[in-house]
């Protein structure tokens, strides 16, 4: 059976031409493909069309080139045939007339990437994950994300991550991704090839991922190649676009949370572009009038502020030296700055004279990410290609709060000061280089290997401080001030070899060696890969594969909240990497009529996996952080079905999980129990729908069995006791999405989108968490427990404005 | 910190809730209470639990205990001194030794059976201990600030013992007060002093908790007086030095001062009269530092009661990670832990 998408280029047709016996150019040997030769070197232009066309149908004569237009050409060409043509930059489309056989997936071999046609990327994908000899791969074109929906109003890979089977979303909204029963501080992001650390802005509502300068993603959640390490759950690797050599042109975008704007183009055509995009919260500008408001309207002088600010930047440059050399300088910063100030007006009265101070409260909170790298590819053939990456990331937070009591500005007798300041602050730097070769010296091999190196910086400080003034004068002073730091390198080295002896058969065997040291500790890793495809017809695929990582910086953490008092740290003798291993395996399949479907199943177990125990709910503790980890070790299995359908306005996608997730923590329970994560069941449920050219429609219905909680259920001697850890299972989640999206093209030939989302529009009220309480029934004077579950999340409805120009 | 506590109090009072039927468990547990090795005698205290805030309590009469050591039955006894609210004390009428493993099993109708294992640790060799005066200020407490810095004495007990990741450790120190005295002290006053003395006072200890920890437990909030009760150990986690196990501990100094200096009169049985004679009492402090090697099940025990108590985020709201919910009794409650004990005996420090 043949293949329903096939890559045609026209390559394939001069390769095709050149092997064609030699012809006079009469009427009667002249066909439509004959004549596309000709346009293809008159005009440069590439087709492409689907397999299923017939191109060696007779046909007239074409104007001559010289003197005619593109247009003309094509017109002549096609005039009278069943096949349409598009005009898209260097490409022409070519399709069915016959509405009912219009294909409508292309798939195409271009080195130029930035001419991609969207329709034809997505459909590269797919087909790329069916071919892909790795399992757990997933694919996600960036465009998709510049189409319309958004959550909140603000397009989130994250949360687009979080729909795939296999991952977990944790707290609702927040950009939790425990993958394959990972702890979510497991999942490798990179942004062209270097890895970032602190993935979302606002405590976790969107991902720090601007989505317009994403050019694709593949995302892994098992079968990683031996190029990914550091990590256990999952990798996603985000590429960015590079500018537009040729045309100036951006976007413009508006959300509910916050606005962006993007920008390219050549800064010397045709060699070197620019791509540059910035993004910034706009709560200030609500919460600015808000704040005066209530200030006003304070009685006794009280005033009051809170504000939150996020930015986030990206820019590149790309430079091509030549068609096999290209450069490029890639940054990304982004920020995320909460403030909070209050004061109380105090007034009081001493032998009958008036004295004011105030109660005051300061708190300061940033964090965020700079990313800095410099990336070279050199092309040395058609079978040899260097890729080398130099990079500096810093991840950083910083916390300081300082609490005044009493602060008086005229003292009298006995009035007290008190101050207290507190500040905790921690930084990583990651200074690193990697060189990647892909070599293929046969149609049978396809070798990878690569060197890298990074050195981890790791500096974390807390002062705290402590002064009592009494009537003005110093009385009491406490200061007390840590710093701590490591200094970590990583060196990796790997090799892999796709090797393909048979057409039906191919294999993906690799190793990845990594050295860790920190200190005077050493850790040597070997992490074996391996991936096999075994293609039982053109439409069915097998695979199966073996993973092994180890990861050796750990989010010291001390509590599940995405809030900025995580720090990193490294391993030590102490703190061994976290390890995992995994087997997967599944059936891929691409059916008539455009349907795909997977079914792939997991098994996979983690040791060295650690929960903090100290009892710092919020800051972690610095000091001491090696002897406030447990050890433990996890475990996850189950199984993913995925299917798919699409056609030319509706694309329906469908998601279902079952799976185990459980934990064994020697220093919590002495037995395997369920983690926090662990939701038997997952379905999602995705359906676009393409009305007009001017208005399409989304829905999404999410369902997954409800997260884990721990609540007591045993009592003695008034002291609650548990009988299993996670011993409760919340009420299901369910929620049902729905975004419309209306084009519309501006006066001066731009298109502008108006996306409109409800999210939860059933406003049903998922549990976020659980809790014991008590009340007083009507007819009873006495207090009585109740076990509740609360939520937060109703219906919310956003916008997000899109003007591309 | 606190503001962050109220946030989260405020989402909790702005948050829908929704009734949900309790989990209610259908029957009650067995508890179990042991600590083999301590020096007050190897026990093993048995009690059931109410599934979720039943008020009635049931009886431990009827529970069976069998435990093994290496394999081998181990003599249990009743303690019928043992006074509980439907609990049950068995005493050990053989010794264990360190290095042996331990098995407990316990059954009793209309509860599941329970197992629980514990290994009796290595006893505690070579300790040194030195003590030196120490200035550090740390209180919880701003608005207790005294201005002036605290001297407190730093006890520092070394052990030659390897640190590994199952050498779990805690020290504690007691004070108590005794009284020297001069010349003759006449019954009457001396019996006013005598009861002092007995009297074995064990608060007041400092608990250092910005040293570096080591693999134990922090007996207290690091910085607060921890108030001890009587008899409970309390443990504090030792660091490590070239391979040595150290623990720190401070606890307030008090020099040696007079507390009575008089002239009192002793009864002279030769002459039959009272005599007059001239008497000094000299109040001062003992102590003893003791040093526990604990089972791993001990330690997680303390530690899992001690993130309950002092958690700065409530732990039922699942935003924190569950290592509170620890126990070793497969099947109930409790801990059935182990350890061994090395006691320094009463010293003054001069």
């Amino acid at each position: 059976m043949k293949h329903v998408l096939l890559f045609i280029t026209t390559i394939i047709t001069m390769v095709l031409s050149a092997v064609a016996p030699a012809q006079t150019r009469s009427q009667q040997e002249r066909t439509v493909r004959s004549e596309m030769e000709v346009i293809h070197q008159a005009f440069g232009v590439n087709f492409v069309f689907d397999s299923s066309i017939d191109l060696n149908i007779p046909c007239r004569a074409i104007p001559d080139a010289d003197r005619a237009s593109l247009e003309l050409c094509l017109e002549t060409l096609f005039k009278g045939t069943e096949i349409e043509y598009e005009i898209m930059k260097k490409y022409i489309v070519l399709t069915q007339a016959d509405k009912r056989r219009k294909p409508k997936d292309y798939t195409i071999f271009i080195e130029e990437q930035h001419d991609t046609i969207d329709q034809a990327t997505v459909t590269a994908y797919i087909n790329r994950r069916h071919n892909a000899t790795q399992t757990g791969l997933t694919a996600i074109d960036g465009s998709r994300f510049r189409k319309g929906y958004a959550v909140l109003g603000s397009p989130d890979l994250i949360k687009e991550i979080q729909n795939q089977a296999g991952v977990s979303g944790g707290t609702e909204l927040l950009s939790g991704l425990y993958v394959h029963g990972g702890d979510g501080t497991d999942n490798l992001f990179l942004i062209d090839g270097v890895p970032l650390y602190q993935v979302s802005h606002m405590l976790g509502l969107i991902s720090s991922f601007n989505t317009e300068v994403v050019d694709n993603i593949d995302f892994y959640k098992s079968g990683f190649p031996s190029r990914y390490g550091g990590k256990l759950s999952s990798v996603v690797d985000v590429t960015t676009r590079q500018g537009d050599m040729n045309e100036f042109h951006g976007s413009f975008n508006i959300g509910l949370l916050n606005g962006g704007l993007q920008f390219e183009g050549p800064i010397v055509p045709g060699r070197t572009s620019f791509n540059v995009a910035v993004r910034r919260s706009w709560f200030d500008v609500i919460t600015i009038p808000l704040n005066a408001i209530y200030n006003m309207t304070t009685p006794y002088g009280d005033t009051g502020r809170i504000n939150y600010g996020m930015t986030d930047f990206n820019a590149s440059v790309t430079h091509l030296f030549d068609k096999d050399n290209r450069l490029s300088l890639n940054v990304y910063a982004g920020t995320d700055k909460v403030t909070y100030k209050w004061k109380d007006l105090m007034v009081r009265y001493w032998e009958g004279t008036r004295y004011t101070g105030y109660s005051g409260y300061d708190m300061d909170v940033r964090w965020g990410n700079v990313l800095t790298s410099l990336n070279w590819d050199r092309k040395f053939s058609d079978n040899l290609h260097l890729n080398t990456v130099m990079y500096y990331v810093r991840t950083n937070s910083g916390v300081g709060m300082i609490a005044d009591k009493w602060k008086m500005n005229s003292y009298a007798p006995d009035f007290t000061d008190l101050t207290n300041t507190d500040r905790n602050y921690s930084e990583m730097h990651d200074i690193g280089s990697k060189a990647e070769l892909d070599w293929m010296p046969s149609e049978y091999h396809h070798i990878n290997t690569g060197l890298s190196f990074v050195g981890h910086l790791f500096r974390t400080e807390r002062e705290y401080s402590n002064l009592k003034m009494i009537n003005g004068q110093l009385k009491y002073s406490e200061n007390d001030s840590f710093s701590n730091g490591y200094n970590a390198s990583e060196m990796s080295a790997y090799l892999s070899d796709e090797i393909s002896p048979v057409s039906w058969f191919k294999a993906n065997l690799g190793l990845r060696y990594n050295c860790f040291t920190q200190g005077g500790y050493t850790h040597h890793s070997f992490e074996p890969r391996a991936a096999l495809r075994l293609q039982l017809s053109p439409m069915t695929a097998l695979k199966l594969s073996y993973t092994e990582m180890s990861q050796a910086v750990h989010l010291l953490r001390a509590n599940y909240l995405d809030i900025p008092m995580a720090t990193w740290v490294p391993s030590s003798s102490k703190v061994p990497p976290m390890r995992s291993k995994q087997v997967a395996g599944g059936i891929y399949l691409n059916l008539p009529h455009n349907l795909n479907f997977n079914i792939e199943g997991y098994w996979k177990t983690m040791s060295d996996l650690y929960e903090y125990c100290g009892i710092d709910g919020v800051f972690p503790d610095l000091w001491n952080w090696e002897n406030e980890l447990i050890p433990g070790k996890g475990r996850s299995y189950g199984a993913e079905v995925e299917g798919r359908w699409r056609t030319g306005n509706m694309d329906i996608a469908a998601y279902y999980t079952l799976s185990w997730t459980e934990r064994y923590f020697e220093g919590i329970w002495h037995d395997w129990y369920p983690a926090r994560n662990d939701n038997r069941h997952k379905f999602t449920l995705t359906a676009t729908r393409k009305f007009s050219d001017k208005f399409e429609m989304y829905l999404g219905w999410h369902y997954h069995t409800g997260d884990r909680a721990t609540v007591p259920t045993q009592t003695l001697d008034g002291q609650t006791y548990y009988t299993s850890p996670y011993n409760y299972k919340l009420s299901d989640y369910h929620r049902l999405d729905l975004g419309f999206n209306f084009h519309r093209t501006t006066k001066r030939g731009n298109e502008s989108i108006w996306n409109l989302t409800l999210y939860n529009a059933y406003c049903r009220m998922n549990p976020l968490f659980s809790m014991l309480d008590y009340y007083k029934p009507s007819d009873s004077n006495e207090y009585k427990l109740k076990f509740v579950e609360a939520a937060a999340i109703p219906v919310i409805p956003s916008f997000n404005y899109t003007l591309r120009f | 910190m606190k503001k962050i506590t109220y946030v989260l109090l405020l989402l909790l009072l702005v948050s829908c809730e929704r009734e949900v039927d309790f989990p209610v468990d259908a029957d009650g547990r067995i508890f179990i209470e042991s600590f083999i090795g301590r020096a007050e005698g190897d026990k093993i205290n048995i009690r059931i639990s109410q599934p979720a805030y039943g008020e009635e309590s049931t009886s431990a009469e009827n529970v069976s205990v069998y435990l093994e050591a290496d394999g081998k039955p181990v003599g249990l006894e009743r303690d019928m001194d043992y006074e509980s609210d439907g609990g049950v004390s068995y005493i050990l009428t053989e010794k264990v030794s360190p290095g042996q493993k331990l098995r407990l099993a316990a059954a009793a109708k209309g509860v599941p059976s329970v197992e629980a294992v514990t290994s009796v640790p290595q006893q505690i060799s070579d300790v040194v201990i030195k003590s030196r005066l120490a200035t550090v200020h740390k209180v919880e407490d701003p608005y207790q600030l005294s201005s002036e810095p605290r001297e407190l004495r730093e006890f520092q007990i070394t052990t030659s013992d390897r640190l590994d990741k199952e050498a779990y450790f805690g020290v504690q120190v007691c004070k108590r007060i005794v009284h020297d005295t001069i010349g003759r002290v006449p019954d009457d006053v001396w019996e006013k002093y005598k009861a002092k003395q007995d009297l074995v006072e064990v608060d007041d200890l400092y608990v250092n908790g910005e040293s570096s920890e080591g693999i134990g437990i922090s007996s207290s909030e690091e910085e607060v007086f921890v108030d001890f009760e009587g008899g409970e150990m309390r443990c504090m986690a030792p660091s490590v030095s070239d391979g040595n196990v150290i623990g720190e501990v401070y606890v307030k100094p008090h020099n040696k001062y007079m507390v009575a200096a008089n002239y009192g009169y002793i009864y002279d049985p030769i002459t039959e009269t009272d005599k007059r004679v001239k008497y000094e009492i000299y109040e001062t402090r003992e102590y003893n530092v003791k040093v526990f090697r604990l089972s791993p099940e001990m330690y997680h025990s303390f530690k899992a009661r001690y993130i309950m108590d002092w958690s700065d985020i409530p732990v039922h709201l699942g935003f924190s990670p569950v290592t509170y919910t620890y126990t070793n009794v497969k099947g109930g409650l409790g801990v059935f832990g182990a350890m061994s004990s090395y006691e320094s005996g009463w010293f003054r420090i001069d």
